[in-house]
């Protein structure tokens, strides 16, 4: 074989991930270790944190490559190459794994081997090595390569780690009880990435035969059905409502999931300050929070199914409700996407700030007017978006000119307040939304939905 | 022909898998031969591709390919073998020049000049990434990594079916063209260089153009293998045929048309009776 040219296992985007990621590690590791070596205190967290994030970046190269693996089984053994290719290709995927795997456990050892440091040395090579072999594992398993059950057994596993984590106060706590397990179970941990690696070059030789089938396959994968849930949902940009003609070009499902996280996120976080926990009193200054959460949700409307097959089949697809089409997927993907921010920051101030679960999810609970806060915000958005071109512009206008009434009245600092967040506040804006839906049916039309149409 | 010429050799060849895929096929592709396998959609023309390369192991039966197990086929037999399968299967993440280098290298007798000028033959662009072309251009790709190492034998399964006639037109003379010629032949005179071929198609007006045999497979059972030229002199479609017909001559009868396909060797005296066909005349009658 002509071996001139280096095996390519990964596209750049993603070898460029893993090497940015790898490089801020390294640079973090640079500065942290002398300061540690020199026993600077108030280091813990940043060890932690490290450690946590080298953990998920080889987790991330281990799926990476093990999924070059499988792509390499099915396209060459598909090919019928000589298998001398087969053997480089996995070599090259093996290598790479190997070689972030070794810099990230002498990194990690060197790191815990400091008297500041919070863990055990000896349970990083074991820990990293666990890691990788999973994550392999679940990868070759999810392509099909390995079985499937494999994937739910890992998957099941983690669950009941988590299970098993959560009654233990903090992510330390639970590294504490892993860096005291015996050294035996210890030493085969470690050694289980490099036992897995040898296995798989001494019994791969030849390609190995997928279970299942490509179109199976795409249908199967996990990435794929969520590619596949994510493809029936369609953003209704602001940039694209007034463009006439043109198809929508198709756009990676996993980037509107991507930029609905973005759009989303500052709400739980951000803006959680000005935000109203159940009881507060509550007044004009925090209608003016709703109409800007109507602004934001105007630029983002979501729309599912909306694809020429269900336009053209009979029965008038939505038509006389798509206000309410309009608004219940949007508030879907608000709630889920607000619901996911939450469970990262529980899990993380958990892990890292040692706050108990049931804290984090009381206040969670305080907070759940906002739900019927973001359907109603959604509602005014349809409104908003549906009435026409200047009318956006008006509503700014006219909340600017509000805001500025308000402080004129009532200066910064003594702002009155009108109601009390209850279940009479609640009632009052479910009835507000269930209004506003019913408006946004008689403003929205398929006309004004075609810009936005998939052709694909 | 002897057993020992044959390139592929196909032996009581049977699949089931909840029903019978391949009836207990028997196949003898001899050297130099170009191969219309021709069947309706869900004959077994795919599979029985898949079982001569080794993709697909039989229940039953056995398939040879230059000598070698399909199922356990040795390297220097994947030097000279080159496949296309029906569905491209490819690294969509790599452009398509990356592609082309990674599955080369595997090739000794890949040579980057005669890629380029198949590539450019079928209007490949080879620029951008494997996803991103269309289906057809997709198809080229997996054309040209086949044909890229010069295989003396290569297995098309629906090669042309996203092609456009133009492009047709060249992958068919890609097939025969640049050979290398010149080269020692063997103790019967055989130029070593022979390439066969056995290529899967519905469009038959191209196939009849560039086929030596003809294999006709219906419901997993090969119908018909026959050298072309011979079908062409000796099968004739015979209307109203009378009762002095020797059954043994009939390859096949529509009553719903009331004419049958007769074999003139076996029948003489009706050889200047009816007409010759087409393959795909013949196709629609070995299959109504």
């Amino acid at each position: 074989m002509k071996n001139e040219l280096q095996m390519t296992t990964q596209t750049i985007g993603t070898a460029l991930l893993t090497g940015m990621g790898t490089l801020a590690l390294g640079v973090l590791w640079a500065v942290l270790y002398p300061l540690a070596a020199l026993g600077v205190n108030g280091l813990t967290f940043i060890i932690q944190f490290w450690i946590v994030m080298a953990g998920m970046l080889l987790t991330i190269k281990g799926w990476q490559e093990s999924s070059a693996v499988a792509s390499g089984a099915r396209v060459l053994r598909q090919r019928r190459t000589p298998e001398n290719l087969w053997r480089a290709w996995l070599r090259a995927a093996l290598g790479n794994t190997m070689f972030l795997w070794g810099l990230i456990v002498i990194s990690a050892t060197l790191l815990l081997a400091l008297p500041t440091s919070p863990w055990q040395w000896t349970s990083a090579a074991g820990f990293f090595s666990t890691l990788l072999s999973l994550s392999y594992i679940a990868a070759l398993s999810n392509h099909g390569v390995l079985h499937r059950a494999w994937l739910w057994v890992i998957l099941t596993g983690c669950l009941l780690l988590a299970v098993w984590v959560s009654v233990i106060p903090g992510l330390a706590h639970g590294a504490d009880q892993f860096s005291q397990f015996p050294v035996i179970l210890q030493t085969l941990l470690a050694l289980s990435w490099p036992l897995f690696a040898t296995l798989l070059v001494t019994r791969w030789q030849r390609a190995p035969t997928l279970r299942v089938t490509v179109n199976e396959n795409r249908q199967g994968s996990l990435r794929k059905r969520i590619s596949a849930v994510g493809r029936r949902y369609t953003a209704l940009d602001n940039s694209k409502l007034y463009e006439v003609g043109g198809a929508l070009t198709r756009r990676s499902p996993f980037a509107f999931l991507r930029d609905a996280i973005v759009q989303y996120c500052w709400i739980p976080t951000v803006a959680l300050p000005y935000l109203a926990p159940w009881n507060s009193e509550i007044g004009p200054a925090h209608l003016l929070v709703l109409a800007v959460l109507s602004i934001s949700a105007s630029g983002r409307l979501i729309c599912k199914d909306l694809h020429w097959r269900h336009l053209l089949a009979p029965r008038n697809w939505h038509r006389g409700r798509l206000g309410w089409h309009i608004f219940v997927t949007s508030v879907a993907l608000q709630w889920a996407v607000i619901a996911f921010v939450v469970c990262i920051w529980v899990i993380g101030s958990w892990a890292f700030g040692d706050v108990p679960l049931s804290h984090s999810l009381e206040t969670t609970w305080s907070y759940r007017i906002l739900a019927l806060e973001m359907a109603a915000a959604t509602g005014f958005a349809l409104i908003i978006r549906g009435l026409g071109r200047l009318f956006p512009v008006i509503f700014l206008f006219a909340f600017a000119a509000l805001w500025g009434a308000l402080l004129w009245t009532f200066g910064f600092s003594h702002w009155p307040t009108w109601f009390e967040v209850d279940a009479d506040y609640g009632a009052g804006l479910l009835i507000a939304s269930l209004a506003s839906v019913a408006v946004a049916n008689r403003l929205w039309t398929v006309k004004k939905l075609q810009p936005f149409l998939r052709l694909n | 022909m002897k057993p020992n010429d044959a390139v592929i050799q196909v032996s009581d060849l049977s699949l089931y898998i909840d029903t019978t895929i391949l009836d207990h096929i028997n196949l003898s592709i001899p050297r130099g031969a170009v191969v219309g396998l021709v069947g309706r959609n869900g004959a077994g023309k795919s599979t029985l591709l898949r079982c001569m390369v080794g993709l697909t192991e039989p229940t039953q039966g056995a398939a040879k390919l230059l000598g070698c197990p399909a199922l356990d086929l040795s390297d220097p037999v994947r030097e000279r073998l080159g496949y296309v399968a029906q569905t491209p299967d490819l690294f969509e993440w790599m452009e398509v020049h990356e592609h082309l280098r990674a599955i080369g290298r595997a090739y000794p007798r890949w040579n980057e000049e005669r890629c380029l000028v198949l590539a450019c033959r079928l209007g490949l662009p080879m620029g951008g990434r494997v996803k991103n072309l269309s289906v057809g251009d997709q198809q080229k790709l997996a054309v040209v990594l086949a044909l890229a190492h010069d295989p003396d034998v290569l297995l098309l399964d629906e090669p042309v079916s996203n092609l456009d006639p133009m492009t047709r037109n060249e992958f068919m003379r890609s097939l025969f063209v640049d050979r290398r010629l010149g080269e020692e032949t063997d103790e019967r005179g055989v130029l070593d260089a022979e390439r066969t071929i056995v290529i899967s198609s519905h469009l038959l007006s191209d196939l009849e153009r560039v086929v030596s045999h003809v294999a006709f497979i219906r419901q997993g059972r090969l119908q018909l293998f026959e050298a072309w030229d011979a079908m062409l002199e000796h099968f004739r479609l015979i209307p109203q045929p009378g009762s002095d017909l020797p059954r043994a001559a009939v390859v096949c009868q529509n009553p719903a048309a009331a004419q049958c396909v007769i074999d003139t060797r076996l029948a003489p005296v009706w050889a200047d009776k009816g007409r010759a066909l087409s393959l795909d005349e013949l196709f629609m009658e070995l299959n109504s």
